[in-house]
Protein backbone atom coordinates (compact mmCIF):
# COMPACT_ATOMS: atom_id res chain seq x y z
CA UNK A 1 0.00 0.00 0.00
CA UNK A 2 1.13 3.02 -0.94
CA UNK A 3 0.61 6.81 0.14
CA UNK A 4 1.76 10.35 -1.04
CA UNK A 5 1.70 12.79 1.47
CA UNK A 6 1.31 16.36 0.36
CA UNK A 7 1.87 19.54 2.26
CA UNK A 8 3.40 22.85 2.14
CA UNK A 9 5.47 22.75 5.16
CA UNK A 10 8.45 20.43 5.15
CA UNK A 11 7.87 19.67 8.78
CA UNK A 12 4.72 18.22 8.23
CA UNK A 13 5.25 16.06 5.49
CA UNK A 14 8.11 14.54 7.13
CA UNK A 15 6.47 14.02 10.14
CA UNK A 16 3.62 12.25 8.62
CA UNK A 17 5.80 10.39 6.10
CA UNK A 18 7.46 8.94 9.50
CA UNK A 19 4.25 8.33 11.34
CA UNK A 20 2.93 6.18 8.48
CA UNK A 21 6.15 4.17 7.64
CA UNK A 22 5.98 3.22 11.10
CA UNK A 23 2.74 1.71 10.76
CA UNK A 24 3.91 -0.45 8.30
CA UNK A 25 3.17 1.75 5.01
CA UNK A 26 4.81 3.10 2.14
CA UNK A 27 5.18 6.80 2.21
CA UNK A 28 6.27 9.45 -0.34
CA UNK A 29 6.49 13.53 0.26
CA UNK A 30 5.58 16.35 -1.59
CA UNK A 31 5.63 19.83 -0.46
CA UNK A 32 3.75 21.69 -3.92
CA UNK A 33 0.68 21.23 -5.45
CA UNK A 34 2.93 21.06 -8.89
CA UNK A 35 5.79 18.48 -7.43
CA UNK A 36 2.55 16.19 -5.88
CA UNK A 37 1.18 15.82 -9.92
CA UNK A 38 4.72 15.14 -10.49
CA UNK A 39 5.49 12.41 -8.12
CA UNK A 40 1.95 11.13 -8.37
CA UNK A 41 2.84 10.13 -11.94
CA UNK A 42 5.52 8.58 -11.02
CA UNK A 43 4.83 6.93 -7.54
CA UNK A 44 1.00 6.23 -8.37
CA UNK A 45 -0.20 6.09 -4.93
CA UNK A 46 -3.02 3.99 -3.47
CA UNK A 47 -3.84 7.03 -0.91
CA UNK A 48 -3.22 10.36 -1.06
CA UNK A 49 -3.01 12.83 2.06
CA UNK A 50 -3.55 16.06 0.76
CA UNK A 51 -3.58 19.71 2.27
CA UNK A 52 -6.19 21.99 1.31
CA UNK A 53 -4.26 25.09 1.51
CA UNK A 54 -1.09 25.50 -0.57
CA UNK A 55 0.84 28.43 -2.42
CA UNK A 56 1.01 27.48 -5.68
CA UNK A 57 -1.79 25.03 -6.57
CA UNK A 58 -4.71 24.37 -3.50
CA UNK A 59 -5.21 20.46 -2.65
CA UNK A 60 -8.67 20.98 -4.35
CA UNK A 61 -6.97 21.57 -7.93
CA UNK A 62 -4.36 19.06 -6.90
CA UNK A 63 -7.04 16.17 -6.05
CA UNK A 64 -8.76 16.97 -9.68
CA UNK A 65 -5.63 16.86 -11.49
CA UNK A 66 -5.02 13.67 -9.41
CA UNK A 67 -8.17 12.21 -11.09
CA UNK A 68 -7.72 12.95 -14.87
CA UNK A 69 -4.56 10.54 -14.21
CA UNK A 70 -6.06 7.90 -11.80
CA UNK A 71 -10.10 8.11 -11.42
CA UNK A 72 -9.86 5.78 -8.96
CA UNK A 73 -7.48 7.42 -6.41
CA UNK A 74 -8.70 7.64 -2.80
CA UNK A 75 -7.48 11.27 -1.22
CA UNK A 76 -7.67 12.22 3.16
CA UNK A 77 -8.05 15.99 2.98
CA UNK A 78 -6.00 17.64 5.39
CA UNK A 79 -7.22 21.13 6.53
CA UNK A 80 -7.36 23.94 8.70
CA UNK A 81 -10.41 24.77 11.09
CA UNK A 82 -10.88 28.27 8.87
CA UNK A 83 -11.25 25.86 5.47
CA UNK A 84 -14.88 23.95 6.13
CA UNK A 85 -15.80 25.11 3.20
CA UNK A 86 -13.20 23.89 1.07
CA UNK A 87 -13.88 20.21 2.64
CA UNK A 88 -17.47 19.79 1.19
CA UNK A 89 -15.78 20.77 -1.74
CA UNK A 90 -13.39 18.10 -1.26
CA UNK A 91 -15.80 15.69 -0.25
CA UNK A 92 -18.21 16.79 -3.49
CA UNK A 93 -15.09 15.87 -5.58
CA UNK A 94 -14.95 12.12 -4.25
CA UNK A 95 -12.50 12.99 -1.24
CA UNK A 96 -12.94 10.18 1.80
CA UNK A 97 -12.60 11.86 4.90
CA UNK A 98 -10.42 15.11 5.87
CA UNK A 99 -8.53 15.99 9.33
CA UNK A 100 -8.67 19.14 10.92
CA UNK A 101 -5.79 20.74 12.00
CA UNK A 102 -4.32 20.29 15.23
CA UNK A 103 -5.30 16.71 14.54
CA UNK A 104 -5.45 14.00 17.05
CA UNK A 105 -2.78 11.50 16.75
CA UNK A 106 -5.32 8.49 17.56
CA UNK A 107 -7.49 10.10 15.14
CA UNK A 108 -5.38 9.91 12.52
CA UNK A 109 -4.28 6.61 13.22
CA UNK A 110 -8.04 4.93 13.32
CA UNK A 111 -8.93 6.63 9.71
CA UNK A 112 -5.37 4.77 8.18
CA UNK A 113 -6.82 1.43 9.79
CA UNK A 114 -10.25 1.90 9.14
CA UNK A 115 -9.34 3.36 5.53
CA UNK A 116 -6.25 1.91 4.25
CA UNK A 117 -4.91 -1.10 6.80
CA UNK A 118 -8.00 -2.66 6.67
CA UNK A 119 -7.89 -2.45 2.29
CA UNK A 120 -4.95 -4.64 2.54
CA UNK B 1 30.74 11.47 38.03
CA UNK B 2 31.32 14.69 40.16
CA UNK B 3 32.17 16.36 37.24
CA UNK B 4 28.99 15.61 35.20
CA UNK B 5 27.01 16.58 38.05
CA UNK B 6 28.31 20.00 38.22
CA UNK B 7 27.81 20.18 34.83
CA UNK B 8 24.16 19.75 34.77
CA UNK B 9 24.26 22.07 37.35
CA UNK B 10 26.01 25.33 35.59
CA UNK B 11 23.72 24.11 32.20
CA UNK B 12 20.48 24.45 34.43
CA UNK B 13 21.50 28.15 36.26
CA UNK B 14 22.55 29.50 32.62
CA UNK B 15 19.32 28.00 30.93
CA UNK B 16 16.72 29.53 34.11
CA UNK B 17 18.66 33.05 33.91
CA UNK B 18 18.20 33.10 30.47
CA UNK B 19 14.14 32.31 31.14
CA UNK B 20 13.78 34.65 33.28
CA UNK B 21 14.88 37.66 31.46
CA UNK B 22 13.03 36.48 28.06
CA UNK B 23 9.29 37.69 28.17
CA UNK B 24 7.72 36.69 25.09
CA UNK B 25 6.54 32.86 25.22
CA UNK B 26 7.69 31.53 21.91
CA UNK B 27 10.88 32.06 22.03
CA UNK B 28 11.04 31.40 25.82
CA UNK B 29 9.69 28.00 24.47
CA UNK B 30 12.15 27.78 21.79
CA UNK B 31 15.18 28.46 24.02
CA UNK B 32 14.53 25.98 27.07
CA UNK B 33 13.65 22.88 24.12
CA UNK B 34 16.91 23.91 22.66
CA UNK B 35 18.50 23.41 25.97
CA UNK B 36 16.97 20.24 26.76
CA UNK B 37 17.77 18.31 24.12
CA UNK B 38 21.36 19.48 24.03
CA UNK B 39 21.65 18.47 27.73
CA UNK B 40 19.63 15.38 27.43
CA UNK B 41 20.87 14.06 24.23
CA UNK B 42 17.63 13.33 22.51
CA UNK B 43 16.14 13.38 19.38
CA UNK B 44 13.40 15.33 20.00
CA UNK B 45 11.72 17.59 22.13
CA UNK B 46 8.06 18.77 21.84
CA UNK B 47 5.88 21.31 24.16
CA UNK B 48 2.12 20.46 24.25
CA UNK B 49 0.84 24.02 25.49
CA UNK B 50 -2.77 24.21 27.27
CA UNK B 51 -4.70 25.96 24.47
CA UNK B 52 -8.30 27.31 26.37
CA UNK B 53 -10.29 28.13 23.00
CA UNK B 54 -9.40 24.80 21.91
CA UNK B 55 -9.98 22.40 25.16
CA UNK B 56 -7.00 20.58 24.26
CA UNK B 57 -2.94 20.38 24.19
CA UNK B 58 -1.67 22.08 21.21
CA UNK B 59 2.11 21.17 20.26
CA UNK B 60 3.52 24.89 20.67
CA UNK B 61 7.29 24.45 19.20
CA UNK B 62 9.23 21.13 18.93
CA UNK B 63 12.68 20.70 18.05
CA UNK B 64 14.96 17.85 17.00
CA UNK B 65 14.96 15.48 14.21
CA UNK B 66 13.39 15.68 10.59
CA UNK B 67 10.32 13.61 10.97
CA UNK B 68 10.54 12.96 14.76
CA UNK B 69 9.49 16.27 16.02
CA UNK B 70 6.29 17.48 15.86
CA UNK B 71 5.31 20.50 13.64
CA UNK B 72 4.19 23.71 15.30
CA UNK B 73 0.63 23.94 15.79
CA UNK B 74 0.01 20.31 13.59
CA UNK B 75 -0.66 17.51 16.39
CA UNK B 76 -3.18 17.72 19.33
CA UNK B 77 -3.93 15.64 22.53
CA UNK B 78 -7.37 16.17 24.43
CA UNK B 79 -7.88 16.49 27.89
CA UNK B 80 -9.05 12.26 27.88
CA UNK B 81 -5.84 11.60 26.55
CA UNK B 82 -4.52 8.80 28.83
CA UNK B 83 -0.75 10.98 29.57
CA UNK B 84 -3.07 14.01 30.76
CA UNK B 85 -5.39 11.30 32.81
CA UNK B 86 -2.29 10.17 34.72
CA UNK B 87 -0.84 13.15 35.82
CA UNK B 88 -4.34 15.32 36.56
CA UNK B 89 -6.48 12.35 37.23
CA UNK B 90 -6.49 11.73 40.77
CA UNK B 91 -8.97 8.68 40.96
CA UNK B 92 -5.80 6.56 39.45
CA UNK B 93 -3.97 7.87 42.84
CA UNK B 94 -0.62 8.07 41.35
CA UNK B 95 1.38 9.65 43.62
CA UNK B 96 3.16 13.38 42.27
CA UNK B 97 5.53 13.22 40.15
CA UNK B 98 8.03 15.14 37.87
CA UNK B 99 8.28 12.84 34.55
CA UNK B 100 6.79 9.69 33.75
CA UNK B 101 9.14 7.25 31.78
CA UNK B 102 8.08 5.22 29.31
CA UNK B 103 10.20 2.22 30.83
CA UNK B 104 8.11 3.06 34.30
CA UNK B 105 4.76 1.97 32.71
CA UNK B 106 4.85 -1.90 34.30
CA UNK B 107 3.33 -4.44 32.08
CA UNK B 108 0.11 -5.10 33.78
CA UNK B 109 -2.95 -6.39 33.20
CA UNK B 110 -4.49 -2.88 34.14
CA UNK B 111 -5.96 -1.52 30.50
CA UNK B 112 -5.01 1.75 31.51
CA UNK B 113 -1.25 0.80 31.63
CA UNK B 114 -1.69 -0.48 27.90
CA UNK B 115 -3.38 2.59 26.78
CA UNK B 116 -0.61 4.86 28.68
CA UNK B 117 2.13 2.85 27.04
CA UNK B 118 0.45 2.91 23.42
CA UNK B 119 0.15 7.34 23.51
CA UNK B 120 3.93 6.79 24.49
CA UNK B 121 4.76 4.76 21.39
CA UNK B 122 2.05 6.84 19.29
CA UNK B 123 4.00 9.73 19.96
CA UNK B 124 7.39 7.97 19.72
CA UNK B 125 8.47 9.36 22.90
CA UNK B 126 10.22 8.06 25.53
CA UNK B 127 9.74 10.71 28.41
CA UNK B 128 7.05 12.72 29.42
CA UNK B 129 7.18 15.96 31.55
CA UNK B 130 4.14 17.37 32.90
CA UNK B 131 4.18 21.02 34.15
CA UNK B 132 1.63 22.51 36.74
CA UNK B 133 0.36 25.94 37.82
CA UNK B 134 -2.03 26.18 40.98
CA UNK B 135 -2.67 22.50 40.39
CA UNK B 136 -3.33 22.84 36.72
CA UNK B 137 -1.67 21.32 34.33
CA UNK B 138 -0.60 24.23 31.64
CA UNK B 139 1.57 21.89 29.41
CA UNK B 140 3.25 18.52 28.90
CA UNK B 141 6.65 18.22 27.71
CA UNK B 142 7.29 15.01 24.84
CA UNK B 143 11.05 13.65 25.14
CA UNK B 144 12.39 11.42 22.28
CA UNK B 145 14.69 8.67 23.04
CA UNK B 146 18.58 9.53 23.52
CA UNK B 147 20.16 9.62 20.60
CA UNK B 148 23.35 6.46 21.73
CA UNK B 149 19.83 4.58 22.75
CA UNK B 150 20.48 4.23 26.42
CA UNK B 151 18.19 4.82 29.45
CA UNK B 152 18.23 8.07 30.91
CA UNK B 153 21.05 8.40 33.89
CA UNK B 154 20.37 9.64 37.06
CA UNK B 155 21.63 13.02 36.23
CA UNK B 156 19.27 13.27 33.53
CA UNK B 157 16.31 12.47 35.51
CA UNK B 158 17.17 14.89 38.08
CA UNK B 159 17.26 17.92 35.14
CA UNK B 160 14.01 16.15 34.55
CA UNK B 161 12.82 17.21 37.74
CA UNK B 162 13.75 20.55 37.95
CA UNK B 163 13.33 21.77 34.23
CA UNK B 164 9.26 21.21 34.86
CA UNK B 165 9.19 23.93 37.47
CA UNK B 166 11.67 26.52 35.65
CA UNK B 167 9.58 25.91 32.66
CA UNK B 168 5.68 26.83 34.40
CA UNK B 169 7.77 29.67 36.19
CA UNK B 170 9.32 30.84 33.05
CA UNK B 171 5.72 30.81 31.28
CA UNK B 172 4.01 32.47 34.00
CA UNK B 173 6.64 35.00 33.41
CA UNK B 174 6.58 35.37 29.80
CA UNK B 175 2.69 35.67 30.24
CA UNK B 176 2.41 38.27 33.12
CA UNK B 177 4.76 40.51 30.71
CA UNK B 178 2.57 39.94 27.37
CA UNK B 179 -0.68 41.05 29.62
CA UNK B 180 0.88 43.90 30.96
CA UNK B 181 1.63 45.06 27.43
CA UNK B 182 -1.44 44.80 26.26
CA UNK B 183 -3.32 45.97 29.42
CA UNK B 184 -1.08 48.85 28.30
CA UNK B 185 -1.88 49.25 25.04
CA UNK B 186 -5.59 48.73 26.24
CA UNK B 187 -5.20 51.63 28.59
CA UNK B 188 -3.43 53.97 25.51
CA UNK B 189 -6.80 53.34 23.49
CA UNK B 190 -8.92 54.51 26.18
CA UNK B 191 -6.51 57.81 26.61
CA UNK B 192 -6.81 58.50 22.84
CA UNK B 193 -10.42 57.69 22.86
CA UNK B 194 -11.21 60.30 25.45
CA UNK B 195 -9.12 62.58 24.13
CA UNK B 196 -11.62 62.49 20.45
CA UNK B 197 -14.27 62.49 22.82
CA UNK B 198 -13.33 65.60 24.40
CA UNK B 199 -12.14 67.28 21.01
CA UNK B 200 -15.88 66.65 20.09
CA UNK B 201 -17.39 68.72 22.55
CA UNK B 202 -16.22 71.63 21.53
CA UNK B 203 -17.41 71.37 18.07
CA UNK B 204 -20.83 70.35 19.08
CA UNK B 205 -20.63 73.92 20.58
CA UNK B 206 -18.53 76.11 17.90
CA UNK B 207 -21.00 75.40 15.11
CA UNK B 208 -18.34 77.55 12.99
CA UNK B 209 -15.18 75.04 13.58
CA UNK B 210 -16.98 71.87 12.69
CA UNK B 211 -14.17 69.81 11.01
CA UNK B 212 -11.15 72.62 11.91
CA UNK B 213 -9.77 70.47 14.78
CA UNK B 214 -9.38 67.33 12.70
CA UNK B 215 -7.66 69.71 9.55
CA UNK B 216 -5.40 71.38 12.33
CA UNK B 217 -4.16 68.21 13.81
CA UNK B 218 -3.38 66.80 9.88
CA UNK B 219 -1.57 69.73 9.19
CA UNK B 220 0.51 70.10 12.27
CA UNK B 221 1.55 66.40 12.30
CA UNK B 222 2.64 67.04 8.12
CA UNK B 223 4.49 70.13 9.16
CA UNK B 224 6.17 68.05 12.02
CA UNK B 225 6.96 65.34 9.80
CA UNK B 226 8.97 67.75 7.38
CA UNK B 227 10.64 69.18 10.98
CA UNK B 228 11.92 66.27 11.73
CA UNK B 229 12.94 65.50 8.23
CA UNK B 230 14.96 68.22 8.18
CA UNK B 231 16.35 67.48 11.49
CA UNK B 232 14.82 70.14 13.73
CA UNK B 233 13.73 68.19 16.44
CA UNK B 234 15.88 67.76 18.44
CA UNK B 235 16.92 66.79 22.64
CA UNK B 236 13.54 65.10 22.68
CA UNK B 237 11.75 62.03 22.05
CA UNK B 238 10.37 61.96 18.88
CA UNK B 239 7.65 59.30 19.54
CA UNK B 240 6.49 60.79 22.09
CA UNK B 241 6.59 64.52 20.19
CA UNK B 242 4.30 63.51 17.88
CA UNK B 243 2.10 61.94 20.32
CA UNK B 244 1.52 65.28 22.61
CA UNK B 245 1.52 67.06 19.10
CA UNK B 246 -1.87 65.11 18.18
CA UNK B 247 -2.96 65.55 21.40
CA UNK B 248 -2.78 69.07 21.78
CA UNK B 249 -3.66 69.47 18.26
CA UNK B 250 -7.02 67.63 18.92
CA UNK B 251 -7.70 69.93 22.02
CA UNK B 252 -5.92 73.21 21.09
CA UNK B 253 -9.59 74.72 21.13
CA UNK B 254 -11.16 73.05 23.78
CA UNK B 255 -11.55 76.06 25.90
CA UNK B 256 -14.22 77.78 23.97
CA UNK B 257 -16.42 75.47 25.74
CA UNK B 258 -16.17 78.21 28.42
CA UNK B 259 -16.53 80.97 25.91
CA UNK B 260 -20.36 82.20 25.57
CA UNK B 261 -22.16 80.40 22.55
CA UNK B 262 -23.21 84.45 21.47
CA UNK B 263 -19.81 85.01 20.69
CA UNK B 264 -18.11 82.05 19.42
CA UNK B 265 -21.62 81.26 16.88
CA UNK B 266 -22.02 85.61 16.33
CA UNK B 267 -22.01 86.22 12.43
CA UNK B 268 -20.68 89.52 12.40
CA UNK B 269 -17.35 90.58 13.22
CA UNK B 270 -16.53 90.64 16.89
CA UNK B 271 -16.41 93.67 19.10
CA UNK B 272 -13.11 94.97 20.99
CA UNK B 273 -14.22 93.65 24.12
CA UNK B 274 -15.59 90.19 22.99
CA UNK B 275 -12.63 89.15 21.20
CA UNK B 276 -10.99 89.81 24.73
CA UNK B 277 -13.26 87.46 25.76
CA UNK B 278 -12.71 85.19 23.15
CA UNK B 279 -8.45 85.22 24.15
CA UNK B 280 -9.05 83.84 27.47
CA UNK B 281 -10.66 80.59 25.36
CA UNK B 282 -6.12 79.05 25.69
CA UNK B 283 -6.16 79.41 28.95
CA UNK B 284 -9.60 78.21 29.77
CA UNK B 285 -8.64 75.06 27.56
CA UNK B 286 -4.93 74.73 29.58
CA UNK B 287 -7.03 74.92 33.22
CA UNK B 288 -9.05 71.84 31.65
CA UNK B 289 -6.46 69.82 30.84
CA UNK B 290 -4.45 70.82 33.77
CA UNK B 291 -6.46 67.83 35.91
CA UNK B 292 -4.62 65.06 33.92
CA UNK B 293 -1.06 64.38 34.68
CA UNK B 294 -0.67 63.22 30.87
CA UNK B 295 -1.78 66.40 29.31
CA UNK B 296 1.45 68.12 30.81
CA UNK B 297 3.16 68.70 27.37
CA UNK B 298 -0.11 69.14 25.26
CA UNK B 299 -0.86 71.96 27.71
CA UNK B 300 1.60 73.43 26.47
CA UNK B 301 0.63 73.54 23.01
CA UNK B 302 -2.95 74.55 23.75
CA UNK B 303 -1.56 77.63 26.28
CA UNK B 304 0.46 78.98 23.80
CA UNK B 305 -0.82 78.61 20.25
CA UNK B 306 -1.85 82.34 20.10
CA UNK B 307 1.44 83.57 20.82
CA UNK B 308 3.47 85.24 18.31
CA UNK B 309 7.52 84.43 17.44
CA UNK B 310 7.46 88.44 17.67
CA UNK B 311 6.53 88.19 21.36
CA UNK B 312 3.41 90.39 20.46
CA UNK B 313 0.64 87.07 20.79
CA UNK B 314 -1.09 86.15 24.17
CA UNK B 315 -1.66 85.05 26.83
CA UNK B 316 2.34 85.91 27.92
CA UNK B 317 3.65 87.29 25.15
CA UNK B 318 6.34 84.92 25.11
CA UNK B 319 8.75 85.25 22.50
CA UNK B 320 10.62 82.91 20.07
CA UNK B 321 12.29 79.98 21.17
CA UNK B 322 10.48 80.56 24.82
CA UNK B 323 7.14 79.60 23.07
CA UNK B 324 6.98 75.53 23.48
CA UNK B 325 7.38 73.85 20.09
CA UNK B 326 4.73 72.49 19.93
CA UNK B 327 2.58 75.97 19.82
CA UNK B 328 4.80 76.90 17.68
CA UNK B 329 3.80 74.39 15.11
CA UNK B 330 -0.19 74.59 15.84
CA UNK B 331 0.33 78.38 15.76
CA UNK B 332 1.05 77.67 11.91
CA UNK B 333 -1.48 74.95 11.07
CA UNK B 334 -4.28 77.03 12.81
CA UNK B 335 -3.95 80.02 11.32
CA UNK B 336 -3.81 78.18 8.13
CA UNK B 337 -7.13 76.27 8.55
CA UNK B 338 -8.79 80.07 10.16
CA UNK B 339 -7.90 82.03 6.40
CA UNK B 340 -8.79 78.85 3.97
CA UNK B 341 -12.47 77.96 5.82
CA UNK B 342 -15.39 80.23 5.32
CA UNK B 343 -16.30 82.44 8.15
CA UNK B 344 -19.97 84.02 8.28
CA UNK B 345 -18.01 88.02 8.33
CA UNK B 346 -15.37 86.93 5.45
CA UNK B 347 -14.39 84.72 2.81
CA UNK B 348 -12.02 82.38 2.71
CA UNK B 349 -8.73 82.65 1.38
CA UNK B 350 -7.57 80.84 -1.25
CA UNK B 351 -5.21 78.57 -1.27
CA UNK B 352 -2.15 80.22 -2.51
CA UNK B 353 -3.14 83.49 -0.89
CA UNK B 354 -2.85 81.96 2.74
CA UNK B 355 0.36 80.15 2.08
CA UNK B 356 1.70 83.44 0.86
CA UNK B 357 0.50 85.12 3.87
CA UNK B 358 2.14 82.36 6.57
CA UNK B 359 5.44 83.04 4.01
CA UNK B 360 5.32 86.78 4.92
CA UNK B 361 4.38 85.92 8.54
CA UNK B 362 7.88 84.13 8.91
CA UNK B 363 9.65 85.49 12.22
CA UNK B 364 7.08 87.82 12.64
CA UNK B 365 4.09 85.86 13.61
CA UNK B 366 5.62 82.48 13.12
CA UNK B 367 8.79 80.70 13.67
CA UNK B 368 11.19 80.72 10.48
CA UNK B 369 11.94 77.09 10.54
CA UNK B 370 8.34 75.73 10.94
CA UNK B 371 7.56 77.99 8.38
CA UNK B 372 9.95 76.56 6.02
CA UNK B 373 8.74 73.29 7.20
CA UNK B 374 5.41 74.02 6.19
CA UNK B 375 6.09 75.16 2.75
CA UNK B 376 8.32 72.41 2.02
CA UNK B 377 5.00 70.02 2.73
CA UNK B 378 3.08 72.36 0.95
CA UNK B 379 5.57 72.01 -2.30
CA UNK B 380 5.39 68.13 -1.61
CA UNK B 381 1.56 67.88 -1.68
CA UNK B 382 0.92 67.14 1.72
CA UNK B 383 -1.03 70.41 2.42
Amino acid sequence: MKILVVDDEVEVVDFLCNFIKRLGLDAEKATSGTEAIETFSRFRPDWVFLDVKMPDIDGLEVLKRMKEIDAGIKSIMITGKSDEMSVNDALNLGARDYLIKPIDLDELRTKIQTYILSEK
Amino acid sequence: MQGEQSGYRKELEKAAKQMILIHRVDTLVKIILRTTIRILRIEHASLLLFDESRNAYVAHTSRGKAGLKIPKGFTRISKENPIIRYFTDWRSQVPETDYLLLSQIKDSLDPFNEELKEQFLLHNIKACIPGFFRNKLIFVLFLGGKLDGRDFTAEELGFMSVLSSDIVMAIQNARLFQDLDEQLLKNKNLFLQTVFALSSAIEAKDLFTQGHTERVTHYSLTVATELKAMDKINGMDTKRFFENLRISSLLHDIGKIGIPEAILNKKDELSEEEREQMKKHSLIGARILSEVDEFYEPILGVKYHHERYDGTGYPDGLKGEGIPLIARVIAVADTFDAMTTHRPYRASFPKEEAISIIHKESGRQFDPAIVEAFLSACKKGGI
